[in-house]
């Protein structure tokens, strides 16, 4: 790319956040004036809203989920020599300095991943996590026993195509998520049903988000864990 | 602006002369990015080009009979008649489908419409397959999905994926360019069905 390229390519588009609907009203007039006047920048807005049928299109069609997975083809020997070097290095940074080996076991598909004992069932205390139609509230979970598991009940609002799903968990302050457990593979239950469990030892009080991530999408639940006073 | 010789206010006063070419001139200088504000508020191809249409005939009549007030402001007047058209359609169509079962409106549909609809569609699918199959990262495929298809946060695509903003503008706008390229290719040019309206 030229160095006028690169610079427009870096930019946000202001074209994507009209089609996104993601403008307040007079900055949405005020660009759809900007609009007729600039052609180039209807062509733009044009191109989104295509893109957009596009996918809309391959998705009813089943098509993205593989699209999305595809592994390269035609891999030249010495590039794929090259490839599994990297990955080994990657790998290797990650297991001994990344912030992700660092982090706790707090998220399981089983009580018994946590390796410690427990008195079933009364230190596993159960959620049910769901979309409602009221709001975005998150879903309050006390945790009245220092000791106690929590066991997550997820209903996502799409089923997945693929058997898993990667759960995740961050913790929101100031906007901002920092990951604080190892994402995990889970699959629904015969019920329609996630079920996953929290180690909150480690997990201080506050607003956490849990990400149900689907290979083509991702669905995201806010919990507040807070502690008796 | 397809003539840049003529200023905005110098066309409405045109067309207030009954200068048929003016109006010619506005519907081609405009109707690209008025078929946009009616695409983003009606989110349908072909109700977006009959709107179009609509709302130049409004705008040609009121320009041919009354001047604006403030004549340099004929885009904000013709973004405002699209807007209300569009919104107007939008409580319209949502009246009809609580007045009426799925046979009345089937019936009502316009089958040319539908196929133009139908094969655009298509070709924007295609030219959308291409860009997912020449991407080689699956991180990159994933800012394209969850921008464009779940219109998800880019904040918090950009935390999921751990990309900064620049990168994630980046991959939006090479799979813009690439998009356009394809489309190009395959000669997706929309012809030009407003010029009917000033015959």
């Amino acid at each position: 790319m030229s160095r006028a390229d690169d610079d427009l390519a870096t930019a946000a588009s202001p074209a994507e956040r009209y089609a996104a609907g993601r403008m307040g009203d007079e900055e949405e007039r005020e660009f759809e004036v900007s609009m007729l006047e600039r052609p180039d920048v209807a062509s733009e807005v044009d191109a989104i809203h295509r893109m957009r049928a596009g996918f809309r299109e391959l998705q009813t069609r089943g098509e993205l989920e593989q699209l999305l997975h595809r592994s390269r083809t035609r891999v030249r020997p010495f590039a794929l020599a090259a490839g599994i070097a990297a990955l080994a290095v990657g790998a290797a940074v990650l297991l001994y300095s990344s912030d992700f080996h660092r982090l706790p076991t707090a998220l399981a598909t089983s009580v018994t991943d946590f390796g410690r004992p427990l008195s079933p069932p009364s230190h596993v205390v159960s959620f049910l996590v769901a979309r409602t139609r009221g709001g975005r509230e998150p879903t309050a979970i006390t945790v009245s026993n220092p000791s106690e598991i929590i066991a997550l009940q997820i209903l996502p609002s799409v089923p997945s195509k693929t058997p898993t799903y990667r759960i995740t968990l961050a913790r929101m302050k100031n906007d901002t998520a920092t990951p604080v457990a190892r994402d995990i593979e889970a699959r629904t239950g015969a019920d329609g049903f996630v079920r996953v469990y929290v180690e909150p030892a480690n997990l201080p009080d506050g607003v956490y988000r849990l990400s149900v991530l689907q290979p083509a999408s991702a669905e995201h639940f806010a919990i507040r864990i807070s502690r008796p006073r | 602006m397809s003539d840049s010789s003529t200023s905005n206010p110098d066309l409405a006063h045109r067309v207030l002369g009954g200068d048929k070419r003016a109006e010619a001139e506005l519907v081609t200088r405009f109707q690209k990015g008025v078929r946009q504000i009616l695409m983003r508020i009606t989110g349908n191809l072909s109700l977006a080009e009959e709107l179009c249409q609509e709302t130049f005939i409004i705008t040609l009549r009121r320009l041919r009979s009354v001047p604006l007030e403030d004549p340099s402001k004929l885009p904000a007047f013709i973004a405002q008649t699209a807007r209300n058209l569009a919104i107007a359609e939008k409580r319209k169509e949502r009246r009809r489908r609580t007045d009426t079962d799925g046979e009345g409106i089937e019936l009502i549909a316009d089958a040319t419409a539908t196929h133009d609809r139908w094969a655009d569609v298509s070709a924007a699918a295609s030219a959308v397959r291409t860009i997912l199959q020449e991407l080689p990262s699956e991180r990159d495929r994933s800012v394209l999905i969850r921008h464009y298809l779940h219109d998800e946060d880019r904040a918090l695509i950009c935390r999921d994926l751990g990309i900064n903003e620049a990168a994630f503008n980046v991959v939006l706008f090479r799979a813009r360019k690439r998009f356009l390229e394809k489309l190009a290719r395959r000669g997706i040019r929309r012809a030009d069905l407003f010029s009917l309206i000033l015959v």
